[in-house]
């Protein structure tokens, strides 16, 4: 996971590089950040996904999902509108951000979902990706691998995704 | 027992009305704006339907107004609009059934007596969200239907009854939902008609998970299983 997570960094700060910043910044106060207006484009690619979490009725969303989002809110200060507007490599870097957050999250808990929703988010990544394909690739392989290795402790040793398992 | 159906055009309730009157329940049909259409694409949608399958003088009954006589009504209004509540709520039903695609508010949830009705393609409370076929297979569980109540969650309400579904013999996840959906009023009808043998069963927000759209990558893996199922 380390050597995963310093690719991812070292990708991010390429990106970044090319974008002529040293951080993922702006001047945006927390204030100015609509709840509303995150999802979809920061954690890029994944629509349908996110679409969900932005339903308006969904008023108590999920302890995990909304601590997720709050992790990128704190992360990025950054509007998805604000998001928009910024040069492709800045868009890359969050969504590698994104990424690195949902491995993160997918890691300790062994949850599924967050695998999946890193699927996603490299996806969003790669459609729109500036960076050459070669240096994304062992990221790509570090998740496929992760997803190999959680589907084969599913599958043969019996661990659960769901902590607790089912009653 | 009163029951409406709430349906975005008005053939989508026809099995089912036609299995509850027989069974010797009262129904009603609402139809709702499709998130996809207007009235008028609605009205020429289902007029289409009935010109396909009716003879001209069951036509010209259709045409001639009869369709509130039938007990078929039709919602112009947003459904989320406390008039939409207020109009089924008049109809003093026990029982709605949701056949719509979109989540329903409170104004609805809370327009009949005993509730509304889902028929929800995942065993509850485990499997809540999207595509949990996929997601039942992936966890090495065996596929279930559950008929619950709605409430202001998504699948959170109160469980009725859980089906166990043999989905074997399919190649792909679109036939095998396919076959799910087609059992829908099955077993919406089976927990109307022994509505008073069902003990609604509170759900545990920490049972289960909220799951989303599935990566094609792992969708692929998922449909491998189904086919092993065969």
């Amino acid at each position: 996971m380390d050597k995963f997570r310093r690719q991812l960094k070292q990708l991010i700060a390429y990106g970044l590089s090319k974008a002529g910043e040293s951080q993922l910044e702006s001047s945006e106060t927390a204030e100015e950040i609509k709840k509303e207006e995150l999802p979809y484009q920061l954690l890029g690619g994944f629509p349908e996904t996110l679409s969900l979490i932005s339903q308006a009725d969904w008023e108590t969303p999920h302890e995990e999902k909304r601590l997720a989002l709050e992790n990128c809110l704190k992360k990025f200060h950054l509007s998805s509108k604000k998001l928009a507007s910024l040069p492709s490599a800045q868009r890359i870097a969050a969504r590698l951000n994104a990424l690195e957050l949902f491995c993160r999250c997918y890691y300790p808990s062994r949850d599924i979902r967050f695998f999946n929703g890193a699927l996603w988010a490299w996806e969003g990544l790669l459609s729109e990706s500036e960076i050459p394909r070669r240096l994304l690739e062992p990221s790509a392989r570090s998740l496929e691998k992760a997803g190999e290795e959680f589907l084969r402790l599913m599958g043969e040793k019996g661990v659960h995704p769901l902590p607790g398992g089912f009653q | 027992m009163r029951v409406g159906i709430m349906v975005t055009a008005f053939q989508a309730a026809e099995q089912l009305k036609t299995k509850l009157e027989k069974a010797g329940h009262q129904v009603v049909v609402f139809s709702f704006p499709s998130p996809q259409g207007n009235l008028r694409a609605r009205l020429q949608r289902t007029l289409l339907f009935y010109l396909g399958v009716n003879t001209l003088w069951g036509r010209f009954k259709e045409m001639a107004g009869f369709l509130k006589r039938l007990k078929k009504i039709y919602l112009n209004q947003p459904s989320d609009s406390p008039e939409v509540g207020e109009i089924i709520a008049s109809y003093r039903l026990d029982l709605l059934v949701q056949k719509v695609g979109f989540i329903l508010k409170e104004n609805i949830i809370k327009s009949s007596r005993l509730g509304v009705l889902n028929d929800h393609i995942g065993e509850l409370p485990f499997f809540r969200g999207r595509c949990v076929t996929e997601w039942t297979l992936l966890h090495g569980k065996a596929p279930m239907s559950t008929v619950h109540l709605i409430d202001r969650g998504v699948d959170t309400g109160e469980i009725l009854k859980i089906f166990p579904e043999e989905l074997k013999g399919f190649s792909d996840f679109k036939t095998a939902k396919h076959y799910l959906f087609s059992q829908a009023d099955e077993k919406i009808l089976e927990v109307i008609n022994h509505w008073e043998k069902i003990t609604p069963q509170s759900q545990q927000e920490k049972q289960g998970r909220q799951f989303f759209a599935i990566h094609p990558l792992l969708f692929d893996y998922a449909e491998g299983l189904l086919k092993q199922r065969s």
